[in-house]
């Protein structure tokens, strides 16, 4: 395994999302772990799912494995206007989906935080849907990340 | 340059607010609205955007945008929400190329290159009497991103 336990690696990356200027001027709670809208309070932040992945490097017993981590972080908005809970309103400085998910974005992409990973993480996706039902008065985004945290030796 | 979403929203929704051709029969033209029982018909909504990064160097990333947009149509006679009318009714599916034409080779940023027209399905969703129709134009962009 790598360096960093999967709870250490998500309070890295959580670190690093309180840490953030932008993020931190709105988002009104962070978390680990669930996304269940009905206990969150909006805007939020939440990562989730870290996801090991161990690979080995050489055929051979006693080589090297790569060890991949993949992150999720989720971020959710809500507003009774849909336009403002997709991309805010300049007047009164609430911001919508496409900023939290931009601000997410510019937090996270080629950032290693602080050592969890060996190498700048690569994004694999990130996507914004509006909550079924709420008409897009609820938005929702997810970031995906993946990175090397660590090469190892295999066990004999 | 920092990732902005809301930029390229704006320019999306610049690019289809000030094309004639649209601007002349479109009702609406808004983003993140998704309640269909809310709209003027026809109607244009930008919605979800997807993120991907293609590739990296050091120091800057390029940034796949995949934005979709939906679009509507509503008419009481048959087949006239799909096809349109020769007296002027506009169906879906001129709807969705008029969106093609507005939005194809634009750049949505910047540093961004120019879009190209990746899926123009007029058929996401129809009424049982085919009387609103629902169709989903996706444009693909991409972006360069120093970080």
């Amino acid at each position: 395994m790598g360096t960093f336990s999967g709870k250490e690696i998500t309070e890295k990356v959580l670190s690093c999302l309180k840490a953030d200027a932008a993020l931190s001027g709105y988002v009104k709670k962070f978390s680990a772990g669930g996304i269940d809208s009905a206990r969150n309070i909006f805007p939020f932040v939440s990562v989730d799912a870290v996801e090991n992945e161990a690979e080995a490097l050489t055929i051979g017993k006693a080589g090297r494995m790569r060890n991949d981590c993949a992150v999720r972080i989720y971020g959710g908005t809500f507003h009774t206007l849909p336009e403002t809970a997709h991309a805010g309103d300049e007047t009164s400085g609430a911001k919508g989906i496409l900023q939290l998910n931009a601000d997410i974005l510019n937090a996270v992409v080629m950032n290693d935080f602080g050592g969890a990973f060996e190498a700048p993480v690569k994004l694999l996706n990130s996507s914004t849907a509006h909550k079924s039902g709420s008409g897009g008065r609820s938005w929702a985004c997810e970031v995906s990340l993946s990175g090397m945290t660590a090469t190892d030796k295999q066990s004999a | 340059m920092k990732i902005d979403n809301k930029e390229i929203l704006d320019n999306i929704l610049e690019a289809l607010k000030s094309d004639p051709k649209l601007s002349s029969y479109v009702k609406r033209i808004s983003h993140g609205d998704m309640s269909v029982s809310r709209k003027i018909f026809p109607f244009i909504d930008v919605g979800n955007f997807h993120i991907r990064q293609d590739k990296a160097t050091t120091g800057s990333v390029v940034l796949t945008y995949m934005i979709e947009i939906i679009a509507g149509t509503k008419s009481l006679a048959p087949g006239v929400a799909r096809e349109g009318a020769e007296c002027g009714g506009v169906g879906i599916v001129e709807l969705c190329d008029d969106i093609c034409d507005a939005l194809r080779g634009r750049r949505v940023n910047m540093c961004s290159s120019p879009s190209y027209l990746t899926k123009s399905n007029p058929d996401i969703l129809s009424d049982k009497g085919e009387t609103i129709h629902i169709g989903q134009v996706t444009i693909i962009a991409k972006l360069l991103a120093a970080l």
